[in-house]
C-alpha cells in the first residue's frame, strides 16, 4: 500500500511537471498579447488610459525617415529583467506601435528577477535562437557591458534602454532618460512648489547603481540654488517598495515640519506614495508635504488624483520602446552611431493633477522629434 | 511562564522557585531580548528627539506587529525543527489572491480574508505534505515551493498593484488608544501561541516532536501530522502578515514578502527561539519582533550616514544577539 501511493505520487509530481513544460512552451508566442491585454485591465485609470492611447495607433510622422530598409523582416528582441508596471503600460506600447508602423515583430522577454545572471542566461538562450537584434535593459550597470560585448562578437546588435549603464558602454546606444537634469528639474519645480524655503527629505535607491548617484546629484545642485532650503535627511537603499514605505514613514516622523519630500526613482516613488497616503490617512490634520516623484505607476498616479503626490515625472518609455527598435533596423542595414555609446535622452513630461489624463500626448511629441532626427543627429551611413 | 520546553524535573522547578527573581531571570532565555530591547529603547530615546512620539511609537507598534506575524511563520516549523523558505513568497501570493478577489472580482473584505487565508492554509499543507512524502529537507521543498509560489502570484499580477477595499485600510491604520490595531492583534497571537504551546497537549507534542522526533514517534505521536499542520498554520501566518501589511501600506503588490525570510529568521534568532526546534518563548518572540523594528527605525531616526546604514544595522543586531552568550554565562556563574 505505502509503495503504491508513492508510486502514485511520483506518477503525479511527474505528470504536474510535463504539463507545466508543455504549458510554458505552449504560450511563450502569445505572451506578449496577454501580457498587454491583461496589464492594461489592471491597471488604474490613469495609466491605463495613456496605455491605451498609445497602443490603439502611433502618431509618430515617418516623413523624415528617408531608409529603405533592406530586409522585410528583423529579428528583433527586447528584454526586461522582471515583471513590472513600467514596461508593461510604457514601453510595450511604444513597441506595438513601432510594430504596427513598420510591419516587424519584436519578441520580448520578461525575466524572472532583477539579477545580470538571469538576464544573460535568457539573452544568451534568444540569440542562439536566432535574435540578433537586441533592446536590453542592463539588470546590473557593471555587469550588462559584458553581456552586449558578447552579443557584439556574436555579430548582433544591442540598444541598452531606460537606464544608464557604467562607462565605457558596449552598446550602441542608451536610449533612456537624462537622470540627472529629470532629478534636478524635478526638485526645482519642489522647491517653487513649496515657497522656495523649507527643509526637504530626499529618498534614494539602490547607492550602488549610477542612476542612483547622478539622482542624488540633482537633487542636491537645486538645493543649492536656494538658500532658504536645505536638505533635513536623506534615506537610500530603498530596493523593494515595502522598504520604501517604511523608511519614509520613519523619516516623516524624524523630521516634524519637513515641507518636501522627493523620489528620484520608481520603486521608492511608490514607497513614497504609499507611506504618504498612510500618513494622512492616520493624521486627519497633518500639515501637506509637498511631494515630488518618478515615474507614473498606479500608486503614484492614485496620490496624484487624491492631492498626496503634487507631481511626478514621467519618462518616455513609449519612446524607448518604439525608437529603440527603429535604431536597431538602421544598425542592422549598416548605418553606424555618429557617436558610439551616445546617450540619447528619451525626455521627460512633468505631470500633475491638471495633466494628468492627457500626458500621453506629449510623450509622442517627443518621440515624434527623436525619430526626426534618427537620421541626421543619431546615426549615419556606414 | 511564558517559556515552554520539554517537561523540567520536579527538582528542577523546585530549585528555581527557591532562586532570586535576578538569577531566574537570567535563567530564563528570553532574558537577553529583554536586555537588549531596553538598551535600544534607551539609546534611541536619548539620542533622537522623535523616537518616543506618539506617532513614533504608533508606527513602531505597527510594524512590529507585522514582523511578529512574519516570525511566527518561521517559528511554527523552527520548533520542529524545520525551516519554511517559502514564507514571503506564500506572503506574495496571498497579497495577489486578495487584490484580485478585491480589486477584479469585487468582493467584500470579509470572504476576501477567509479565502486569502484559506489559501495560505493550503500552500502550508502543500509543503508539510511534500515534506513527508517526499522525505526530502524543508530547506529543498520551501525553496522549490518558494519559486512556484512566485511564480504564481507573478504570473497572476504581471507586477501591477491592486487597489484594495476603503474599509480594510482601517484595520493597518486604526488606533486603539495609544497604540495600533495591529499591536493588540499581534498581543492576542503572542498569547494564543503561549497557551497552545504551554497548555495544549497539541503544543507539547509539537515541542516533543522538535526535541527528538524519533522519541516522539515512539511515544506514539503522530510525526507526519504535525509536520502538516505546523507547516499549515506556518503559511496561514504569512497570510495574515500579507493582509496585515497590505491594510497598512493601502495598496497589495506582488513584491510583498521579498524581505520576509531572512526578518522571520533573525526575529526569532535573536528572541532565543532555538532554530533546531523544541523550545518556544513568548516574550523572547515578542521582543524579537521589536528589537528588529525599533533597529531599523532608531537608524532613520538618527539620520546615521546612508553609505553605512547596513553597516551600523549589521553591528547592533550583532550586539543584540551577542548579549544572549553574555546571559549564558552569567547563568552559569549564578547557577
Amino acid at each position: 500500500m505505502r509503495k503504491t501511493s508513492k508510486r502514485l505520487l511520483a506518477l503525479l509530481c511527474a505528470g504536474v511537471m510535463t504539463l507545466s513544460l508543455l504549458g510554458c512552451a505552449g504560450k511563450a508566442d502569445k505572451s506578449a498579447e496577454t501580457t498587454a491585454a491583461e496589464t492594461t485591465a489592471a491597471s488604474s485609470e490613469a495609466t491605463s488610459a495613456a496605455a491605451e492611447t498609445s497602443a490603439a495607433a502611433s502618431t509618430v510622422n515617418k516623413a523624415n525617415l528617408t531608409w529603405k530598409f533592406k530586409q522585410d523582416k528583423y529579428k528583433l528582441c527586447c528584454y526586461w529583467p522582471a515583471p513590472d508596471e513600467f514596461f508593461d503600460n510604457y514601453v510595450l506600447p511604444g513597441i506595438k506601435a513601432f510594430e504596427n508602423d513598420f510591419g516587424q515583430t519584436v519578441e520580448y522577454s520578461v525575466g524572472t528577477e532583477w539579477t545580470q545572471d538571469v538576464e544573460n542566461q535568457t539573452v544568451e538562450a534568444l540569440a542562439a535562437k536566432g535574435y540578433d537584434c537586441f533592446m536590453i535593459f542592463g539588470a546590473d550597470t557593471a555587469g550588462a557591458n559584458g553581456l552586449y560585448e558578447e552579443l557584439y562578437n556574436n555579430g548582433c546588435q544591442v540598444v541598452n534602454y531606460a537606464g544608464l549603464v557604467d562607462d565605457p558602454q558596449k552598446s550602441a546606444f542608451t536610449l533612456a532618460s537624462d537622470v540627472y537634469t529629470q532629478a534636478y528639474e524635478s526638485a526645482k519645480q519642489m522647491i517653487e512648489g513649496m515657497g522656495r524655503k523649507g527643509t526637504i527629505i530626499n529618498v534614494l535607491e539602490n547607492l550602488g547603481d549610477v542612476n542612483t548617484v547622478k539622482r542624488q546629484k540633482g537633487v542636491e545642485d537645486a538645493v543649492k540654488e536656494y538658500p532658504d532650503v536645505s536638505i533635513a535627511q536623506t534615506v537610500a537603499d530603498i530596493k523593494t517598495v515595502d522598504e520604501g514605505y517604511t523608511k519614509v514613514s520613519d523619516a516623516i516622523t524624524a523630521n516634524p515640519g519637513v515641507t518636501g519630500i522627493i523620489a528620484t526613482g520608481g520603486t521608492a516613488s511608490k514607497g513614497v506614495a504609499n507611506a504618504l497616503s498612510d500618513y494622512y490617512g492616520t493624521n486627519a490634520s497633518a500639515a501637506h508635504i509637498y511631494a515630488a516623484t518618478q515615474d507614473q505607476s498606479t500608486e503614484v498616479m492614485n496620490g496624484i488624483a487624491k492631492g498626496t503626490i503634487d507631481h511626478t515625472i514621467g519618462q518616455n518609455g513609449y519612446g524607448m520602446g518604439y525608437v529603440s527598435n527603429l535604431i536597431l533596423m538602421y544598425l542592422k542595414d549598416g548605418w553606424v552611431p555618429k557617436t558610439w555609446g551616445e546617450h540619447i535622452d528619451t525626455g521627460m513630461v512633468v505631470i500633475n493633477k491638471d495633466n494628468m489624463n492627457t500626458y500621453q500626448k506629449d510623450i509622442e511629441k517627443v518621440t515624434n522629434d527623436l525619430v526626426a532626427t534618427i537620421e541626421t543627429d543619431i546615426l549615419k551611413q556606414g | 511562564m511564558s517559556n515552554a520546553t520539554n517537561e523540567p524535573s520536579k527538582a528542577t522547578m523546585h530549585e528555581e522557585k527557591k532562586s532570586s527573581p535576578l538569577k531566574r531571570f537570567f535563567l530564563e532565555p528570553y532574558s537577553s531580548a529583554v536586555v537588549a530591547i531596553l538598551l535600544l529603547f534607551l539609546v534611541f530615546s536619548i539620542f533622537t528627539d522623535s523616537f518616543l512620539s506618539r506617532y513614533n511609537m504608533f508606527n513602531l507598534s505597527r510594524t512590529a506587529a507585522i514582523y511578529g506575524f512574519i516570525a511566527a511563520a518561521q517559528l511554527m516549523v523552527a520548533v520542529i525543527g524545520g525551516m519554511n523558505l517559502s514564507v514571503g513568497a506564500v506572503g506574495s501570493l496571498c497579497t495577489v489572491v486578495m487584490g484580485v478577489l478585491m480589486q477584479n472580482l469585487g468582493w467584500a473584505t470579509l470572504p476576501t480574508i477567509v479565502v486569502t487565508i484559506l489559501i495560505g492554509a493550503f500552500c502550508g499543507v502543500i509543503n508539510g505534505f511534500l515534506i513527508n512524502k517526499l522525505k526530502l529537507q524543508p530547506f529543498v521543498i520551501t525553496l522549490a515551493m518558494s519559486f512556484v509560489y512566485n511564480g504564481v502570484a507573478t504570473g497572476i499580477s504581471h507586477g501591477m498593484p491592486y487597489s484594495i477595499n476603503e474599509g480594510f485600510s482601517n484595520l493597518g491604520r486604526g488606533q486603539v488608544g495609544p497604540t495600533s490595531t495591529l499591536f493588540l492583534l499581534m498581543v492576542i497571537m503572542v498569547l494564543i501561541l503561549m497557551i497552545f504551546f504551554r497548555f495544549m497537549r497539541i503544543g507539547r507534542d509539537v515541542l516533543a516532536v522538535g526535541g527528538n522526533e524519533s522519541a516522539a514517534a515512539l511515544s506514539g505521536i503522530k510525526v507526519d501530522r504535525i509536520n502538516i499542520l505546523c507547516n499549515a498554520v506556518s503559511c496561514v501566518f504569512s497570510a495574515i502578515a500579507a493582509l496585515l501589511w497590505a491594510s497598512r501600506s493601502g495598496s497589495a503588490t506582488a513584491t510583498t514578502g521579498s524581505d520576509w525570510m531572512l526578518y522571520s529568521f533573525a526575529i526569532c534568532a535573536i528572541g532565543g527561539i532555538r532554530l533546531n526546534g523544541g523550545n518556544f518563548t513568548a516574550i523572547g518572540f515578542f521582543c524579537g519582533a521589536w528589537i528588529l523594528t525599533m533597529i531599523r527605525n532608531g537608524l532613520t531616526m538618527m539620520s546615521v550616514d546612508i553609505y553605512y546604514e547596513q553597516a551600523f544595522l549589521g553591528i547592533i543586531i550583532l550586539l543584540a544577539v551577542s548579549l544572549e552568550s553574555l546571559r549564558v554565562k552569567m547563568a552559569e556563574q549564578l547557577s
